[in-house]
């Protein structure tokens, strides 16, 4: 070949493989930026939908504690004080929230206000007994259906016998409003709350607690068995045809469909161990199952990342090997493993479908204290909420997605924390 | 003449079915350098790792034939791998300090030994084996730093400290001054050089020129066979064998 | 010789130059003793100084040679026979080159041509100078050979010399005690047998190192050292 000639196809390929380094340079700008913007959005959709269920309504009400009414006296103790009528009080302070009610109207009006209107006039009260005989103004919380209103999530221009708040309420609710009787703050009730029918009342409080115990059994579970089986089968068993048929079979569960496990919970902790369902204890144990590859794998991995002169070091001093791997080894690969861990943890708190199986599923109105109380779980109260009719129900599911996310990012900002301050360079 | 310390006879060692060492028989004497040359893969290591049962690490590794240390067979199931250890120490090619302070790499062994009863004890202890290694004036304000954050040749003779800080009285070193500069390979020269003249050292080199310099006695391996063992001066003027001759004058094709 | 077959080509190539260097430093000697030896034979004295002035040339090829010498040392940290090639070469060049000085020294007293020499003796070192110039070769031939056996024989030649030595010098005492005049010329030419007999024990010198680069062994003299019985009558 002419030697300008070959010369030339070089410069020319040379161009076109450039040409070619950077179209797919650009490729993967595109594609990140794709995933990126496809992220955002759904992030922007969450919180658009979710950030108002942090706000609740709330309306000033004039309230008598009435000594009679409350069949109380300034002396009575603090038993008597939680058997004080205070339906009476709430009646008495409904029939008197207008000037001259009719019987119909109040009924209405009593609508207006959330099924936990009793607890919040008692709680005022037992907070500060000295209001006694006095009137009290007190903000008390909106019924749903008139935060949803003033939220704007409900339209006033539908037909009257297709909404919640009928024509007269809604001019109850416009007079309050110019009256400067109602307010949006912060909705405590839903980080204290556990689940409720009624969507102003509900919070995440009981499943999220539910989720922390069932997190807690699983990492109480799942991290010493992990351990142990990564540390037996990376550094004492044999290698033969039978761990190597494990090892296989530990990466396959890894890829086990959770509902599974479920089923595996179902049928043997529920039907066959009669344990008790709907417990964080149940769910933890299955979830454990679940995340047990996760984990083994991750810890393999980073004993395997230990170099093994390290191992050798310690041997060579006269190290027996479990002491060599002990001391030596497992410290080194704690990091990997936890970061694994925290991982498997996160993976196990937004598994639904095996809690679904054990009954997690079921609604639970009370904030569980233990692991063997009957409780749900963050993903699921998602689930359920998202099923509910109400429309107060929808920022509230969002909102939960909300907390799980922040639950989540918190959880791997841990292992991002602890990766850093333990892992070793050498 | 000293004595004998470490004899082999009739040492083979197989790698799942490959054999890697055939028939060794070597004597090596007391308060001794010996250097083990040869070129890579002719099983100098894999005959320096039977003498402490480092080859146990390799589950294929399958050792036959008779190793004696002090009379006692080390080849054998009964053997105690641990109190072996402990009075045979190991240096290895890559400087391998635990991830831990200075003092707590000396004092490892020690302390799993049981060796000490007090703090003091110890302190003292690690202060000697660091001054034995030459290494004490150099980090004696940093004791509670990593190990790791010290120089090659320092973390080496880190390395050479926690092997006698058990009290050893043979010390293995599979090529120690591989990885390191010219002026950190002399101090170890130097203090194996010093060395000497309490411990048995057995040393594998891939430079001829440190085994001619620190060894008394080199033993050389081609292809799994000690072809030929001597006194250093002579295998380095005038080895009797063609294949020594070949490799150190570096004619091996 | 066994100088080939190095890993690095260039250590060959090194070494060979070593080898033609210290065949150009024996060619110059060579040829520096059988030239004086001719200007003693026909009084030449034109020859007799280019002769001297070529001692210049063995200096400048013993120069050279030492340094590459010095410079394969400190690039190669030879081992065993290259060690034993390489010390013996340094030496070799050595003894070349006093060996050379021996034979300018023979040209200078050649070249003081208002002595009348004897002729018997005369013609005696010449033949004797030969004998040396010989073994020269010989033993140049035995390190290009790196041979033991031909280094041994040429060690063993020696003993020939110093019997010449010690005849001529005996030849030489019987002139002088004849004819007292005659000391002067006879002098000289037992300069000269002194001369051509230290060559000959720089040849024996150079036969040993060629023999321990090749065997590794010291070249050990068996027999007993000759006697000097022949001279010792007039040492009384």
């Amino acid at each position: 070949m002419n030697n300008s000639v070959a010369k030339e196809k070089i410069v020319s390929l040379r161009k076109k493989r450039s040409l070619e380094d950077m179209r797919f340079k650009y490729y993967g700008f595109t594609a990140m930026c794709l995933s990126l913007a496809v992220l955002v959005f759904l992030l922007y959709t969450i919180f658009s939908k979710g950030y108002t269920a942090f706000q609740k309504t709330i309306v000033l009400l004039e309230v008598d504690y009435n000594q009679e009414v409350l069949k109380l006296t300034p002396d009575s103790s603090d038993e008597e004080m939680e058997k004080g009528k205070f339906f009476r009080v709430k009646k008495q302070a409904i029939e008197n929230f207008f000037p001259d009610l009719s019987k119909s109207d109040i009924k209405l009006i009593k609508k207006l206000f959330s099924i936990n209107l009793d607890n919040e006039i008692k709680d005022y009260f037992l907070e500060n007994p000295e209001v006694i005989n006095t009137k009290q103004q007190i903000w008390v919380t909106a019924h749903s259906d008139v935060d949803q209103l003033l939220k704007g999530n409900s339209r006033r221009d539908v037909p009257e016998d297709r909404r919640k708040l009928n024509d007269i309420q809604l001019s109850y609710v416009d007079q309050l409003v110019e009256e400067n009787r109602v307010k949006q703050v912060f909705n405590n009730f839903f980080f204290t709350k556990a689940d409720s029918r009624h969507p102003e009342i509900a919070g995440v409080a009981g499943s999220f607690m539910g989720s922390l115990f069932t997190l807690f059994t699983v990492f109480i579970l799942s991290f010493p068995i992990a351990i142990g089986a990564s540390v037996y089968l990376e550094e004492f068993a044999p290698k033969n045809r039978i761990t190597e048929l494990i090892e296989v079979n530990i990466s396959n569960l890894a890829a086990v469909p959770s509902i599974v496990f479920g089923l595996l919970g179902l049928g043997v902790l529920l039907n066959v161990f009669g344990l008790p369902r709907s417990t964080p204890l149940v769910g933890g144990s299955v979830l454990a199952l679940m995340t047990l590859p996760t984990i083994i794998i991750a810890c393999r991995a980073s004993l395997k990342a230990v170099p093994p002169s390290i191992k050798e070091g310690a041997l060579a001093v006269g190290a027996t090997k479990t002491q060599a791997v002990f001391h030596h080894v497992v410290p080194l690969a704690l990091p990997g493993t936890l970061t694994g861990t925290i991982i498997g943890l996160a993976q196990a708190l937004g598994e639904t479908a095996p809690l679904i199986m054990i009954g997690m599923i079921a609604f639970i109105p009370n904030i569980p204290t233990g692991l063997t109380e009957p409780s749900a779980a963050l993903p699921v109260q998602i689930y359920l909420w998202v099923e509910s009719a109400e429309r107060g129900f929808q920022e509230k599911s969002a909102a939960a997605i909300m907390v799980i996310l922040i639950f989540l990012f918190m959880m791997n900002a841990i292992a991002v924390f602890l990766r850093n301050r333990f892992e070793r360079k050498w | 003449m000293s004595n004998s310390k470490i004899l082999a006879n009739g040492v083979d060692v197989y790698y799942g079915s490959k054999q890697a060492l055939f028939g060794i028989s070597m004597d090596i004497k007391e308060k001794e350098v010996t250097a083990l040359i040869g070129p890579s893969g002719c099983g100098k290591s894999t005959f320096l790792r039977c003498i402490n049962r480092m080859n146990d690490l390799i589950e294929i590794c399958k050792v036959s034939g008779s190793i004696k240390v002090d009379n006692e067979e080390i080849i054998s199931s009964s053997t105690d791998v641990v109190s072996l250890r402990s009075k045979i120490g190991m240096v290895f090619q890559k400087p391998n300090p635990f991830p831990k302070s200075i003092f707590d790499n000396v004092a490892y062994g020690p302390t799993i030994h049981g060796l000490v009863d007090s703090k003091n004890e110890l302190e003292e202890i690690v202060h000697s084996s660091l001054k034995k290694a030459g290494l004490f004036n150099e980090v004696k304000d940093r004791l509670n730093e990593p190990g790791t954050s010290l120089s090659g040749g320092q973390q080496q003779r880190l390395c050479i400290a926690r092997a006698i800080a058990v009290n050893p009285e043979i010390i293995l070193m599979d090529e120690p001054c591989s990885a390191l500069d010219p002026i950190a390979t002399a101090i170890i020269e130097e203090l194996i050089d010093e060395l000497r003249l309490n411990y048995t050292i057995v040393i594998v080199t891939h430079s001829m020129q440190q085994a001619a310099r620190v060894s008394q006695k080199t033993s050389f391996f081609h292809l799994g066979e000690l072809i030929e063992t001597g006194d250093t001066k002579k295998i380095f003027t005038n080895p009797d064998n063609s294949k020594t001759q070949d490799y150190i004058t570096g004619r091996f094709g | 010789m066994e100088q080939d077959k190095h890993i690095v080509k260039s250590y060959d190539e090194e070494i060979k130059d070593i080898n033609s260097k210290i065949l150009e430093m024996g060619t110059l000697v060579e040829n520096q003793l059988k030239d004086s030896l001719n200007a003693l034979k026909n009084q030449d004295t034109e020859l007799a100084e280019k002769v001297i002035l070529n001692d210049d040339l063995i200096d400048d090829a013993y120069n050279k040679l030492d340094q590459s010498l010095v410079e394969i040392l400190g690039k190669r940290q030879p081992m065993a026979t290259d060690l034993r090639t390489i010390f013996s070469a340094i030496k070799m060049n050595k003894d070349l080159e006093r060996l050379g000085d021996h034979a300018t020294n023979i040209a200078k007293r050649a070249a003081l041509t208002e002595l009348v020499l004897p002729e018997k003796p005369t013609r005696d070192i010449i033949r004797m100078g030969e004998l040396v110039h010989k073994m020269i070769d010989h033993v140049i031939k035995a390190f290009l050979n790196f041979s033991d056996t031909e280094a041994k024989k040429v060690w063993l030649a020696d003993r020939q010399i110093d019997e010449e030595y010690l005849g001529i010098l005996r030849q030489l005492l019987t002139y002088m005690m004849e004819d007292p005049k005659r000391i002067a010329s006879c002098t000289n030419l037992l300069y000269m047998v002194k001369d051509l007999e230290r060559i000959g024990d720089y040849v024996q010198n150079i036969a040993e190192d060629i023999y321990y680069a090749v065997s590794g062994e010291p070249l050990i003299d068996t027999n007993p050292n000759p006697t000097w019985e022949a001279i010792l009558p007039i040492k009384k």
